[in-house]
């Protein structure tokens, strides 16, 4: 049973990036629960591994890195359906939907 | 031949020999395909060719744009295949950085993947030298001749309906097998030309001394920008083995890759293992199908290197050191469990021994050769040591120098601060300048500084790498005064513009004076002190 709903969650986390990883060149609106954060530049690889915690706390249940592929936790709305341990295929749209990254945002290297 | 002695050919008969004694085997995984050798080989020889027929100007060099795709390891190959040299463009880069690098290197030709377009049309904004430009998958580039009509474009028609497939692997043993650019104190990248000869005694050294055969499995986990691609890429081929280019997302959090792939050589920067550790992959025996674990560009610190060695029980760690002007590594130590913790300074792994055929002094700041265990900058000579910069003789003159009793050859001055005890065992003590590892990436304090001042309007900056973990820099904060009305998301759009993302401070705090130490310098150390106490 999960003990946090998905929309809560959804919530929790994109305040969390918005308090701990907003650069100061990018604006809290532009920041939602479909873009690509890595393609955004809003996390490097220690910026993700800081997400995946900050998640686990809050369902408090270790997110399988052995099976979840790194480019599904990429966004916000995939990353909080894995963590409750629902299917990412199978969304509230009905669609997965990640959107395209901003023009003038540069990805932060694609490096640890 | 001894195993030593460099051989003089172009480093893509490696790929073409194993392309004739495995055809048949892989040699690439990239981008959801497999490609065998004969596979691989038909593209670059197409490329090689068209390159051959197309070449406007006597440049040495080709451009590759092109980011973990078929092209861009085929392109790579084509460039060499064609007797030039490759000049390795990243689309993460800042695309005012990509246009200067183009510009400086003299290319006339580029190649570029699919991924790149978006990439390609930036550089070609205000890029004023006619072009040759190769577009291996793109089928029309109508609307490219269109929006940008002083170059020529040439589609993936053109590339399929060229027939010929040759390879001109006649090169002098000088000639540039690829040219790299690093950061540079004036705020110019600086163009490290490294040729064949130099990549070759490399390669002959890593395959006499490691047994890597064909049914090795390679990871590639560098971008081409950075030189460390070159050992994975050219190692692999050279012994027939199969490269596994890893996919963006996979480059952050490796770990599931290299199991699913049961990839046996791996090599990265320490950071990887600063992530993974905290991920709790890191278990014991969780990569057991690695056979050689090679680290390099940053400091490898012992308790990283402990954890790797346990959850890679089967396989060599070893810790490489070398600056891109001595190509790829020149010194190696080999991690064990038991008695390296013991032989770590400052918890930190040594940088071992210069490789066979290269050679290492000790120097102090008016090059006289300092004895074991003396502190000193590393110079490194050898047939792995460049010649030099790109159309630089100033700094090259500065940076390759003749020393004392071995006035008969160049020494390439590392910058780092070293010391060696009494087996002749080195360990990395720190720089001597303001140049940082950021994640891996050579970055120089002056060259992020020379763009704050521009960004923030003001000469007082400066810029500490932060957070430091384990002798690691995961990044740059930088401090400004004399600008009070400082726009901080303005200033750090503005340094996009300019340097890798890698480069751009995470912060700008304004303050009312830059500290100064005792001797009126900016006190940089107080600085990170004033960070460290914020975080706690």
């Amino acid at each position: 049973m999960n003990l946090i709903p998905e929309n809560a969650l959804v919530v929790s986390v994109l305040t969390w990036i918005k308090e701990h990883k907003l650069p100061g060149n990018l604006e809290a609106a532009g920041i939602t629960e479909n873009i690509d954060l890595i393609a955004n530049g809003l996390l490097d690889s220690m910026g993700l591994i800081d997400l995946l915690l900050f998640v686990e706390e809050q369902t408090g249940r270790p997110i399988d890195l052995k099976v979840v592929e790194p480019e599904d936790i990429c966004v916000v709305k995939n990353l909080c359906r894995i963590a409750l341990g629902n299917n990412i295929s199978q969304s509230m749209d009905g669609c997965e939907h990640v959107e395209p990254s901003c023009g003038n945002v540069l990805a932060a290297g694609g490096q640890v | 031949m001894d195993e030593w002695s460099i051989e003089l050919r172009n480093i893509v008969n490696g790929f073409l020999e194993s392309s004739e004694r495995f055809a048949s085997r892989p040699a690439l995984v990239v981008d959801g395909e497999r490609l065998t050798y004969r596979d691989l080989r038909r593209p670059a020889g197409k490329l090689a060719s068209l390159l051959l027929q197309t070449a406007a100007s006597d440049s040495p060099l080709t451009a590759i744009l092109a980011y973990r795709s078929v092209t861009a390891y085929a392109g790579i190959l084509g460039i060499l295949g064609a007797g030039k040299g490759y000049v390795p463009l990243n689309p993460k880069f800042p695309t005012e950085r990509t246009r200067r690098m183009m510009f400086l290197s003299g290319c006339s030709q580029v190649i570029v993947g699919k991924e790149c377009i978006g990439s390609l049309r930036e550089l070609l904004q205000g890029f004023q030298r006619p072009l040759t430009v190769i577009l291996p998958e793109t089928p029309d580039a109508t609307s490219l001749q269109k929006d940008f009509p002083l170059h020529r474009y040439l589609s993936s028609k053109d590339v399929c309906e060229n027939r010929d497939s040759v390879f001109e692997t006649d090169v002098p043993a000088q000639a540039i097998a690829y040219l790299l650019f690093t950061s540079g104190t004036t705020g110019e990248p600086k163009g490290v030309p490294v040729s064949h000869s130099n990549v070759q005694s490399y390669i002959n050294y890593v395959c006499g001394r490691y047994d890597l055969n064909e049914t090795d499995r390679f990871s590639q986990h560098f971008d081409l920008t950075f030189d460390l691609s070159v050992h994975d890429i050219f190692v692999a081929w050279e012994r027939g083995a199969c490269l596994y280019s890893l996919p963006e997302k996979a480059v952050l959090l490796p770990a599931k890759f290299i199991r699913d792939n049961a990839l046996t050589a791996w090599f990265s920067a320490p950071s990887v293992i600063s992530v993974l550790s905290k991920t709790k992959l890191l278990e014991p025996d969780f990569f057991p199908s690695l056979r050689y674990s090679f680290f390099c560009g940053e400091p490898l610190a012992a308790s990283y290197a402990q954890m790797w060695q346990n959850a890679g029980p089967h396989s060599i760690v070893e810790n490489l050191y070398g600056p891109t002007e001595t190509t790829i590594a020149i010194s190696r130590y080999k991690w064990n469990n038991n008695h390296s913790p013991g032989e770590c300074l400052n918890g930190i792994c040594p940088i071992g021994w210069a490789f066979a055929g290269q050679r290492s002094s000790i120097v102090d700041p008016d090059f006289n050769l300092l004895s074991r265990n003396q502190a000193g900058e590393l110079l490194l000579s050898g047939s792995q040591v460049t010649s030099g910069y790109w159309n630089d003789s100033e700094k090259t003159r500065v940076k390759f120098v003749r020393i004392g009793s071995f006035e008969d050859t160049p020494w390439y001055r590392t910058g780092d601060l070293v010391k060696q005890d009494g087996s002749g065992c080195l360990y990395y003590l720190g720089r001597i300048d303001d140049q940082v590892k950021i994640r891996g990436y050579r970055a120089e304090l002056q060259e992020i500084e020379n763009v704050l001042r521009k960004a923030c309007g003001t000469d007082q900056v400066v810029s500490v790498p932060w957070p430091v973990r384990d002798g690691c820099a995961d990044g740059v904060i930088a401090f400004v005064s004399g600008q009070e009305t400082l726009d901080e998301g303005d200033a750090l759009n503005y340094c996009r513009t300019y340097l890798p993302s890698y480069m751009v401070p995470q912060r700008i705090y304004a303050l009312d004076a830059l500290p100064l130490n005792v001797n009126g310098k900016v006190d940089r150390r107080g600085l990170v002190r004033m960070l460290e106490r914020v975080q706690t």
